[in-house]
């Protein structure tokens, strides 16, 4: 690439021109003509020197030396082309928004949490009674005694956490890339934790647990718990989570962890305490899942495993542009890499932490509302 | 213009005129081309010329390097580059511009450092002692799993009291006393095919470590999940031997009976129970199936898809046998296969080999490990082959030459 731009017809010389008198030391300032091209080579040009009269050299040198200043400026300006150098303009096509792209994944998310509402309901009525299978044993219920406020400190935190990271979401420029990663990785977890809790049941871990009584054919009572679940959010806290059976893996211990992670993915690195904050909510707040004896140990460990190399995982894919094309891409085996290749097809470089000022925010959706305004108009 | 080599004195005198210097016309009145380049500073101590240049001949000498690029940038329009040229839009020129004399603005050789993005040279280093480390480490993950499955094997409630757990592929499918036999048979074909081409491929070391590590935190992580909680027994018909409450003598003998038979059941050396979340055998029959498949010649497709057959059987069988929860299987499916495609891709990819804020791979635990392991293996371990203890390296497949070139 380099030699064939090199070798062109009209060879462009970007040239500097530094006219100093020799033979006047004294002189300090040359006089410069720069035509606007970052590389130069400079000429430097001298007066004819004459031997005989040094007196007059001085005005002629300076005369001589505006003469040649025009001369050249002519010649240059003849001579070259600027280049034009684009820059910005490529910049904004590396990150659309794409809207629908995060809808769709909206409605994948909403899916899977549906979904899972579902199938909490119907594993409950196949746990095993307490009396007949009684918890399993555990290895931290054995040092660990249960504390009862424990888990409405769990859901505390949890609800804090993922307010932090809506009102951080919201003020992100690219929230519409950001949103998407984050709708399909809620989405994939919650499916992945209905697999697990359909296939086996794990009993209670905890005698203390209050399971409402099994609807066996009741199927307007099962719709009506699913409703409640799902307008309570799965929490203890709303009284909505009645339901037994959804032990293995624990959706607690996704969401704590998962906004953990994204909260620290994409806040600005120097705001160390703020991640350290958020970092201690999520931790507390999954040691006191344990410590309320809601979930085995098992569950926790799983989730965050779970949790954590998928997130990974997706966003190496985003990142590192190099594995889009590479051949060995293992990365790309996974069930959801075309779901991925259509999320992520169009962005092109590793999402910026930039973050819009609520002015900026404000005027942007003034904006939006504006020109839909004017469609509905036409 | 013709090239300053080809001038005559004549041309020589010419030239002197146009620059402005008529005063070395005289002195220089017999220098034609080749020997005005060849001027040195040197030539400017020794009369005559050191009594006609006040400065030491610099203008002058400066003069003649300008005349030389000039040419050479003729020689440029005329199609011959030969790196060195002033005033090129994109390079990087060195400027001083310090407002002397104008003596030290010219800088008459830019250098463009243009960056060549070299492909990396493939090296695979054999490496022998890291493979050694990789083995130990893998042994004493073995050896650690075994003597969880001993500890844990104190707690499981027994079968009266605790039932077996309520799965799906148990309402489904009906136990069949054969199955578990079939499961481990594939299994041991699975090892020894895989450990039969291990011995035939070129880079045996490099692949053994990756196969050591990867088999060796597998059974790592096993040990954490067994060992945090315990699931009841999935079937009625499990036979555990009973529990030696403290009697560590007996467990010692237990966990040595369980190495020397490899922890399966053909040899009679799992009689142990508790060791259910997540499945050894699935481990093991998924692990070396994706060892074949990736470092045997793509060609290859009837043997790959006969080891998967071998591997998905197996794993079905172990569920008929109701030897394991169906949970089980499936985590120990996901964590090994994404395991085995976390550590593969970071090894495939050199931008990966270090960590960077995008760089997400590199957060497990392992990682310095795993750059320990791959530092020195720079791209795609390719698939040859090569007999052992034999010079004699042959190439079974043309197209890995191929393939070679493709990824670099």
């Amino acid at each position: 690439m380099a030699a064939s731009e090199l070798i062109e017809e009209d060879v462009r010389i970007p040239v500097e021109a530094i006219v100093t008198s020799l033979n006047s030391p004294a002189q300090t300032h040359p006089q410069r003509v720069a035509n606007g091209n970052p590389t130069r080579h400079a000429l430097t040009l001298s007066p004819p020197a004459d031997d005989h009269d040094g007196t007059n050299r001085s005005e002629r040198s300076g005369l001589c030396s505006l003469v040649l200043i025009q001369s050249l400026n002519r010649k240059l300006k003849r001579r070259c082309e600027y280049e034009k150098i684009c820059a910005k303009e490529e910049h904004t096509d590396r990150l659309p928004n794409e809207w629908w792209k995060t809808g769709v994944a909206f409605l994948y998310a909403l899916f899977n949490l549906v979904f899972t509402t579902v199938v909490i309901t119907i594993v409950h009525e196949r746990v095993p009674d307490k009396s007949v299978s009684p918890p399993l044993p555990d290895k931290f219920f054995d040092y660990v005694d249960r504390v009862p406020w424990a888990f409405t400190v769990t859901e505390t935190n949890g609800l804090i956490l993922v307010g932090l990271w809506l009102i951080q979401w919201l003020f992100l420029k690219h929230k519409a890339i950001v949103g998407r990663r984050c709708f399909f990785l809620i989405g994939t977890l919650y499916m992945y934790r209905c697999v697990t809790m359909y296939i086996t049941t794990l009993p209670v871990p905890g005698k203390h647990m209050v399971c409402a009584p099994k609807l066996y054919n009741d199927s307007k009572g099962k719709i009506w718990r699913i409703l409640r679940l799902i307008s309570g959010g799965g929490l203890s806290l709303t009284s909505s989570h009645l339901m037994c059976g959804d032990f293995l893996y624990s959706g607690h211990t996704v969401m704590l962890t998962l906004s953990y992670l994204f909260i620290k993915e994409y806040s600005p690195r120097w705001m160390w305490w703020y991640h350290w904050f958020c970092w201690a909510l999520s931790i507390s707040g999954v040691i006191c899942i344990l410590v309320g004896h809601e979930h085995y140990s098992i569950d926790v460990v799983i989730a965050y495993f779970v949790t954590t190399r998928t997130f990974w995982w997706y966003h190496t894919m985003a990142n590192t542009h190099e594995l889009r094309e590479a051949p060995n891409n293992y990365l790309s085996r996974v069930w959801w890499n075309p779901v991925f290749n259509f999320l992520e097809k169009n962005v092109q470089t590793t999402v910026p932490v930039v973050f819009l000022s609520p002015r900026a925010l404000l005027s942007s959706c003034k904006e939006r509302y504006h020109m839909i305004g004017i469609e509905r108009d036409e | 213009m013709k090239k300053v080599e080809a001038w005559s004195a004549e041309d020589v005198s010419d030239w002197l005129n146009k620059e402005g210097m008529p005063e070395y016309i005289k002195v220089l009145h017999q220098t034609d081309g080749p020997a005005l380049l060849s001027l040195t500073k040197a030539d400017f101590t020794v009369p005559p010329l050191s009594r006609m240049s006040p400065d030491g001949g610099e203008r002058l000498l400066e003069r003649i390097e300008i005349l030389q690029i000039e040419t050479h940038i003729e020689d440029h329009k005329n199609g011959h580059a030969n790196g060195h040229i002033g005033g090129i839009p994109n390079g990087t020129s060195k400027l001083q511009r310090n407002g002397t004399l104008g003596k030290k603005d010219f800088e008459t050789k830019i250098r463009i450092p243009i960056p060549t993005v070299e492909p990396p040279r493939s090296s695979f280093p054999t490496e022998w002692g890291k493979t050694g480390i990789a083995f130990i480490y893998a042994i004493i993950c073995f050896v650690t799993t075994t003597v969880v499955i001993s500890v844990v094997h104190e707690r499981v409630p027994p079968k009266e009291h605790t039932p077996p757990l309520p799965d799906k592929f148990f309402d489904l499918f009906d136990r069949r006393e054969w199955a578990f036999s079939i499961c481990e048979i594939n299994g041991m074909l699975l090892v020894g095919l895989w450990l039969i081409q291990w011995i035939l491929l070129k880079h045996r070391s490099i692949i053994g470590r990756r196969f050591f590590f990867i088999v060796g935190t597998l059974y790592l992580y096993r040990c954490i999940t067994m060992y945090i909680t315990t699931l009841p027994v999935p079937g009625m018909h499990f036979k555990c031997s009973p529990k030696l409450l403290g009697n560590w003598e007996a467990q010692m003998r237990r966990i040595m009976k369980m190495i020397a038979g490899g922890g399966l059941s053909i040899t009679g050396s799992h009689t142990m129970c508790g060791d259910y979340l997540y499945s050894g055998h699935t481990v093991m029959l998924t692990l070396t199936f994706l060892f074949i498949k990736e470092y045997s010649p793509r060609r290859f497709w009837y043997y790959h898809w006969f080891c998967l057959a071998l591997s998905a059987f197996g794993i079905f069988c172990i569920l008929l046998a109701h030897d394991h929860y169906t949970v089980d299987v499936v985590v120990a499916y996901f964590i090994t296969t994404r395991l085995f495609w976390w550590y593969h891709t970071m090894a495939n990819q050199q931008s990966l080999k270090k960590t960077s804020q995008s760089n997400l791979l590199s957060r497990v635990w392992w990682y310095r490990l795993f750059q320990y392991f791959e530092e020195n293996v720079n791209g795609t371990v390719p698939r040859n082959y090569q007999l052992p203890l034999s010079a004699r390296a042959f190439h079974w497949n043309h197209a890995v030459k191929y393939s070679r070139l493709d990824i670099q």
